[in-house]
C-alpha cells in the first residue's frame, strides 16, 4: 500500500494528473516492488518469508524518512481531494465521490479476482499452497504460481494504497507501519481465509468497529488513559471471540450457518430433524 | 507455450456473467446507501472498499496461495 500511495503523491506533485491515469500507475508500481520482491520471496517459507516481509514493512517507510527531499519526511506528501464532477450538483460531498471511486475499484477488483481464482490460475494458486511437492509432480511451476500470487496482491495493495492518499489526503511513513500490516492480516482472519467475501467482511470489522468504539469511548467520558485505548481492547476482544467462535472467519461461521439451515430444512421437510439415519439410509 | 485469447463468448458462461451481475447489483445497492448516508458514513465506506481491495489481494496470497505477507 505504502508504494501505491506514494507514487499517487509523487504523481500528483505539481502535476494535475486525472485519477484514471493515476491509479493504473500506482497499480503498475505496486506490481512491479512486488515482482522484485516475490522473485525473492519465493525462496522462502513459513517465519523466513515472514521475517522477510517484515523487514520491508520496517524498512520500507525508513525510505521517506530517510530521502525526505524526495518523500516528503515525516510529515509526508499532501494529496489534493478529488472534486466530484460539475454534473453531479455543486453539494455533492467529495466524501461521496471518493466512496463512489473506491467502490467501483473494489467491485472490479472483486470481478477479476474472482474470475482469476475459479481459472487455472486459481486452481494453480491452491494446489501449490495444499501441497508444493505434489503440485511440481503435476507439472505446476511452484516458484512462478508463486510470484504471480505475490505479484496480483502486490498490485491490489498498490491501487489500495493509491486510493487511500486519495481517501486521506496524506502519504506519510507513519500510516503504513507495520501496524497496518498487520491488521489486515487479522480483517482476512477475522472476515475468512481464502475467500473473496471473507476479505469484505474483514474490511467492514476493521473499519467500523474502531468508529463505532471509538465514538462511545468518548461519549462515555472516561479518563483519557482508558478511553484511547478502549477501541484498541475491544478490537482485541472481537479477535479472540472471533477466533473462538468462528475459527474459520465470518465466512466460514456464514456458510456453516447456511449449511445447518439448508440442513434442518431439507430434514424437516422429509421428516428426519436434519439427522442422516445410517441405518436406514432409506429413510424407513 | 498456450497462448489464451479471451473469448466474447465466455460472457454468456455462468461464471464471468455471475460475478458481472453479482458486482452491478452491489455497485446498485451501495450507490443507493452511500447517496442516504451522512458524510461521516460515506468516509467510512469509502475505507471499507479501500481495505477490501487491500485484504481481498492479501487473502489471495496467504488464504489461496499459502505466502504470507507483512509487507503492505
Amino acid at each position: 500500500m505504502a508504494v501505491g500511495a506514494y507514487s499517487t503523491s509523487l504523481l500528483l506533485r505539481g502535476h494535475d494528473l486525472p485519477l484514471i491515469l493515476v491509479l493504473p500507475a500506482s497499480l503498475t508500481a505496486a506490481a512491479l516492488v512486488g515482482a522484485v520482491f516475490g522473485v525473492a520471496a519465493a525462496r522462502l517459507r513459513g517465519p523466513y518469508l515472514a521475517g522477510a516481509t517484515l523487514a520491508l514493512a520496517v524498512g520500507l517507510p525508513q525510505i521517506a524518512t530517510r530521502y525526505s527531499h524526495v518523500f516528503g519526511g515525516e510529515e509526508g506528501l499532501t494529496v489534493a481531494p478529488q472534486v466530484a464532477p460539475a454534473w453531479l450538483g455543486a453539494d455533492f460531498p467529495p466524501e461521496r465521490w471518493i466512496a463512489w471511486i473506491a467502490i467501483a475499484a473494489a467491485l472490479i477488483t472483486m470481478v477479476l479476482l474472482g474470475n482469476l481464482l475459479q481459472s487455472s490460475v486459481g486452481r494453480r494458486f491452491k494446489a501449490v499452497r495444499d501441497h508444493e511437492a505434489a503440485a511440481a509432480l503435476a507439472g505446476i511451476n511452484v516458484a512462478r504460481t508463486q510470484v504471480v500470487a505475490f505479484v496480483v496482491s502486490a498490485a491490489c495493495a498498490g491501487l489500495a494504497g493509491s486510493l487511500f492518499a486519495y481517501w486521506a489526503g496524506l502519504t506519510a511513513p507513519a500510516g503504513f507501519g507495520v501496524a497496518l500490516s498487520l491488521q489486515l492480516v487479522s480483517a482476512i482472519v477475522i472476515g475468512g481465509l481464502g475467500s473473496l467475501s471473507g476479505a469484505v467482511w474483514g474490511s467492514i470489522v476493521l473499519v467500523f468497529v474502531p468508529a463505532l468504539t471509538g465514538g462511545m469511548a468518548s461519549s462515555l467520558n472516561l479518563p483519557s488513559a482508558v478511553g484511547n485505548n478502549l477501541p484498541l481492547l475491544i478490537y482485541g476482544a472481537v479477535l479472540v471471540v472471533a477466533m473462538l467462535v468462528v475459527p474459520y472467519g465470518i465466512d466460514g461461521g456464514l456458510r456453516r450457518l447456511f449449511a445447518l439451515a439448508r440442513a434442518r430444512w431439507a430434514g424437516a421437510a422429509s421428516n428426519h430433524k436434519g439427522v442422516v439415519d445410517w441405518d436406514d439410509p432409506a429413510g424407513g | 507455450m498456450r497462448v489464451s485469447v479471451f473469448k466474447w463468448r465466455s460472457l454468456l458462461t455462468p461464471t464471468l456473467s455471475r460475478h458481472l451481475g453479482l458486482a452491478l447489483a452491489a455497485f446498485i445497492v451501495l450507490l443507493v446507501l452511500s447517496s442516504q448516508i451522512g458524510a461521516y458514513d460515506d468516509y467510512n465506506l469509502a475505507a471499507v472498499a479501500i481495505f477490501a481491495i487491500a485484504t481481498a489481494g492479501l487473502n489471495l496470497l496467504t488464504g489461496v496461495n499459502g505466502q504470507l505477507s507483512l509487507a503492505r
